[in-house]
C-alpha cells in the first residue's frame, strides 16, 4: 500500500534526479519513506536516492515496489505549479498509480519491476572530500560545456580544480581551499569523467545547496547533496573515463 | 507460462557453445587481446544466419571473463542518439554493473557492448545510426561485438566497418551437433525422446539450433515421453509448401483468430507476406465486392507496414498482420471459395528484382548529379533525370560539360544516353572530358587558385 500527498516541487526534484540517468525506475516504498537505486543503460553511473516520509505532506505506506516511467511522470508534473499538492495513490490490483493535481486525475499504468536490478552501493575508497556550493560547481560546468565532452576533477591539499581540455580550447576552474566550504585531500588526485553525465547530475541541485564530492585517483566520483529542503538525500556515482592505454 | 528453453539453456561459457569451433577460437583470441590494454581491433562482427549461436557466444564470452554486458537489440529504441548515449559514452568509460559493482579497466574488467541485429539497426533513411556505430568503435576503449545476419547490408550502410572491425563467420550447425544439444536438454527436463525423433527435429531445423530447441519445447510441452509420430506436427520449416498451406488455411479461415494463427509460424517478414497475399487474392476471390473489400483491407495493412518502417515503430506490424490476414480472409461475404492448388510467387518481387540493374544505375546517376542540381536524389530521379537524359542525347556539349563537373563514370554516361557502355559515343565523350579536365589540372598548377573569399582590399 502506498498513499501520499506531496508538494509538486518535491516530486519534480525527485524526477530531476532520476531522469538524468534512467527512463524507467523502481521506487521502493516502506513506512519510513521511499528509496530508489538505479544504474543507467550505459552502465557508467548510479543513483541512490532516499526521500523521508517527512518530505511529504501526508504519507502512508507498507513495503512495496512501484515501477514508474519517469518521462510520463515528468510530463504530468509539468501541469502542476510548485506549490500545488499532488495526491498519489498506488492501485495494486490494477497496477496503476493514480495521481491527482487539482481537477486532473491521471491513472498511470506502472512498469513491471520484476527483472529490474537492485544495485548495491559499492564501497569505494575515495580519499579526497570536497564540499562546495552548488552554484559554484554549476558555474564551473557551464564554462566547460562547449569545450570538450569530458572533464577532469582534480583535488590537492590546496584546492579543487575542474579542467576541461578540448582539441582547440581549454577551460580551468579553480577554487582554493578558503573558497570552498571544506576540503580534505591528503594527496593529489585526478579523475576524468564524461561531462554530459556530470552536468546532468547537477541538474537537480537547487540553489543554496552544498554538494559533497568524494574523489579518487582514476576512480569513480561520488556526489552527494540533499533535496526537498534537506528531507531527501541523493548520492550519485559516476565511473571515470578510460584514459588511453588501459 | 514455462520459461523459454532457448534462454534457459543458453550456454554459460564459450566452452559450452556447440559447433563453430573456429569462430569461437577467433572470439577467444580477440578477447585475450584485451588483457593488456586496448587492442587495435576493438570490434568484431559476428555474422551468420539466425539461431546458430552468435548472441549466445557473445554472452558466454562475457560470463567467462566476468565482463559486464551492455546489450542493445532491435527491440530497444535505437537511433543515432541512443547509440551515442549508451554504446558511445558507455564504451569510453569504466563500469558500474547492474548489481552496483565498480569494474575498473585497470584490473582488466571490461564492459562488453553487444549491438545485436546490427544490420537492422537503422531504418532505410537513418544514416546517422550507421555513423554512430562507426564513431563508437573509433572512440571506444571497451570491447564491442556487432551481430548481424546480413553482413553485406551492414557494411553497405557503414563501409568503414570493414576496416574497423574483423568479421567472424558463424555457420549453420550440423544436425548431429543439434542432436547432442537436444538430448542434453531432454535429459534435463526428464523427457524420454528417442534419438531418431531428435534426429528428425534436428534435420528439420535446417541448421538452426534455436528453431530446433523451440520445436522440441513445443512438442514436449507437458509430456514426459515422445514418439516419432509426434514430430509430424512440426511440418517443414522454411518451405514453400508450408507457405502455401498457411495461405490456404488463412483464406479458409472463418474467424479473426484462425486467420491470424494460420500465418503465425511462417518465417516471413510481414511485408513479404503481404506481397504473397496480394498475389493470391485474385485467385482466391472472384466476387467483385469481395475483391474490393479484400484489397481495401490489404491497403490498410500496407499503411501500417509503411508507417512501421518509416517510424521504425515495429509494434505496428501486429496491426498490419491482422489486417492482411483476417481483414483479407473475412472479406469473403458472398462468393464461393474456388479451389486453389498453388499460390504464385509475388509478381511484384519478380518485377522489382528484374529491374534491379536499372534501379541501381539510376541511383548511381542520381546520387552523383543531385548535389550538382541542388536537390535531393529522389527529386532528381523523379523530375529531372528523364528530361535531362532526353536533352543529353541531343546535346553532346552539355554531356561533356556535365562529365567534367561531376564524377559520372562511363556506365552512368551510357545509361544517360541509352547506349552501351563500351560504345564509341561513350569513349569519344570520355576522351573529350579527359582533355578538358587535363587542361584544368595544368592550369591549376600554373596559377595557384585564389582563396574562395575575396579580400577587403578588392572592394
Amino acid at each position: 500500500m502506498f498513499q501520499a500527498k506531496a508538494r509538486a516541487e518535491v516530486l519534480k526534484e525527485v524526477v530531476n534526479v532520476v531522469s538524468s540517468l534512467v527512463d524507467e525506475a523502481k521506487f521502493s516504498v516502506n513506512a519510513d519513506g521511499l528509496t530508489l537505486r538505479a544504474v543507467d543503460p550505459a552502465h557508467i553511473a548510479m543513483v541512490d536516492l532516499s526521500l523521508g516520509k517527512d518530505a511529504f505532506e501526508e504519507f502512508k505506506a507498507d513495503e512495496t515496489e512501484i515501477g514508474i516511467d519517469i518521462d510520463k511522470l515528468a510530463q504530468f508534473l509539468k501541469l502542476a505549479k510548485s506549490d500545488d499538492i499532488v495526491d498519489l495513490k498506488h492501485d495494486e490490483d490494477k497496477r496503476r498509480l493514480n495521481i491527482v493535481v487539482g481537477d486532473i486525475t491521471r491513472r498511470m499504468s506502472l512498469i513491471d519491476t520484476t527483472g529490474m536490478s537492485d544495485p548495491k552501493v559499492p564501497n569505494l575508497k575515495l580519499d579526497a572530500i570536497i564540499t562546495i556550493k552548488g552554484e559554484d560547481l554549476i558555474h564551473g560546468i557551464r564554462a566547460s560545456e562547449t569545450v570538450s565532452d569530458h572533464i577532469a576533477l582534480i583535488a590537492n591539499p590546496e584546492g579543487f580544480e575542474m579542467s576541461c581540455e578540448g582539441d582547440m580550447d581549454q577551460v580551468h576552474f579553480r577554487k582554493s581551499k578558503k573558497d570552498l566550504v571544506s576540503l580534505e585531500s591528503p594527496s593529489s588526485v585526478r579523475s576524468l569523467f564524461p561531462l554530459e553525465y556530470f552536468s546532468n547530475m547537477l541538474k537537480a541541485v537547487s540553489s543554496g545547496t552544498h554538494v559533497v564530492l568524494h574523489l579518487g585517483n582514476d576512480f569513480p566520483v561520488k556526489m552527494e547533496f540533499t533535496i526537498a529542503g534537506g528531507k531527501g538525500a541523493v548520492r550519485y556515482l559516476l565511473a571515470p573515463r578510460i584514459e588511453s592505454g588501459d | 507460462m514455462q520459461e523459454d528453453w532457448t534462454e534457459k539453456y543458453r550456454p554459460r561459457s564459450l566452452s559450452q557453445v556447440v559447433g563453430n569451433e573456429s569462430a569461437i577460437r577467433a572470439i577467444r583470441r580477440w578477447a585475450e587481446s584485451w588483457a593488456h590494454g586496448v587492442p587495435k581491433v576493438k570490434a568484431l562482427i559476428l555474422k551468420g544466419e539466425p539461431g546458430i549461436g552468435k548472441t549466445s557466444s557473445a554472452l558466454a564470452l562475457a560470463y567467462d571473463l566476468k565482463w559486464d554486458v551492455v546489450e542493445m537489440n532491435a527491440s530497444d529504441h535505437r537511433n543515432a542518439e541512443s547509440i551515442k548515449k549508451v554504446a558511445g559514452i558507455g564504451s569510453m568509460t569504466q563500469t558500474f554493473t547492474l548489481d552496483g559493482e565498480f569494474l575498473s579497466s585497470h584490473s582488466g574488467r571490461r564492459k562488453l557492448i553487444i549491438l545485436d541485429e546490427a544490420d537492422n539497426l537503422f531504418g532505410r533513411e537513418d544514416y546517422g545510426g550507421a555513423k554512430a556505430i562507426v564513431d563508437t568503435i573509433r572512440e571506444s576503449s571497451q570491447p564491442i561485438l556487432l551481430i548481424a545476419n546480413d553482413y553485406y547490408e551492414l557494411t553497405r550502410r557503414a563501409s568503414a566497418l570493414k576496416r574497423l572491425a574483423t568479421s567472424v563467420t558463424f555457420r549453420r550447425l550440423d544436425p548431429s551437433a543439434i542432436v547432442v544439444v537436444l538430448r542434453s536438454i531432454a535429459e534435463n527436463e526428464n523427457v524420454t525422446v528417442s534419438l531418431d525423433t531428435l534426429g528428425k527435429i534436428a534435420s528439420n531445423a535446417g541448421g538452426d539450433l534455436r528453431a530446433a530447441i523451440n520445436d522440441l519445447q513445443m512438442i514436449v510441452e507437458g509430456r514426459s515421453h515422445l514418439d516419432a509420430e509426434d514430430t509430424d506436427v512440426l511440418g517443414e520449416r522454411n518451405q514453400e509448401k508450408e507457405l502455401s498451406r498457411a495461405l490456404g488455411a488463412m483464406f479458409g479461415a472463418k474467424t479473426v483468430r484462425e486467420a491470424q494463427d494460420a500465418t503465425l509460424n511462417l518465417d516471413k517478414m510481414p511485408d513479404e507476406l503481404e506481397k504473397w497475399i496480394e498475389e493470391s487474392i485474385p485467385s482466391e476471390m472472384k466476387d467483385p465486392e469481395d475483391l474490393a473489400r479484400a484489397f481495401d483491407a490489404l491497403s490498410r495493412s500496407n499503411i501500417y507496414l509503411r508507417r512501421a518502417r518509416a517510424l521504425q515503430h515495429y509494434g505496428m506490424w501486429s496491426y498490419a498482420r491482422t489486417m492482411m490476414t483476417a481483414g483479407v480472409a473475412l472479406s469473403r461475404k458472398s462468393g464461393r471459395r474456388p479451389h486453389v492448388s498453388e499460390y504464385r510467387f509475388p509478381s511484384f518481387l519478380i518485377v522489382m528484382s528484374r529491374a534491379k540493374g536499372t534501379r541501381a544505375s539510376r541511383k548511381s546517376i542520381s546520387s552523383k548529379l543531385a548535389p550538382y542540381f541542388h536537390t535531393s536524389s529522389r527529386m532528381f530521379d523523379e523530375s529531372i533525370l528523364p528530361y535531362l537524359s532526353k536533352l543529353l542525347t541531343k546535346d553532346r556539349e552539355l554531356m561533356v560539360k556535365l562529365g567534367c563537373e561531376t564524377e559520372l563514370d562511363d556506365g552512368d554516361i551510357s545509361n544517360l544516353l541509352h547506349v552501351d557502355s563500351d560504345s564509341s559515343i561513350v569513349k569519344a565523350i570520355r576522351a573529350e572530358i579527359i582533355a578538358i579536365k587535363g587542361e584544368d589540372e595544368v592550369m591549376r598548377k600554373k596559377t595557384p587558385r585564389r582563396k574562395s573569399g575575396r579580400s577587403l582590399a578588392e572592394f
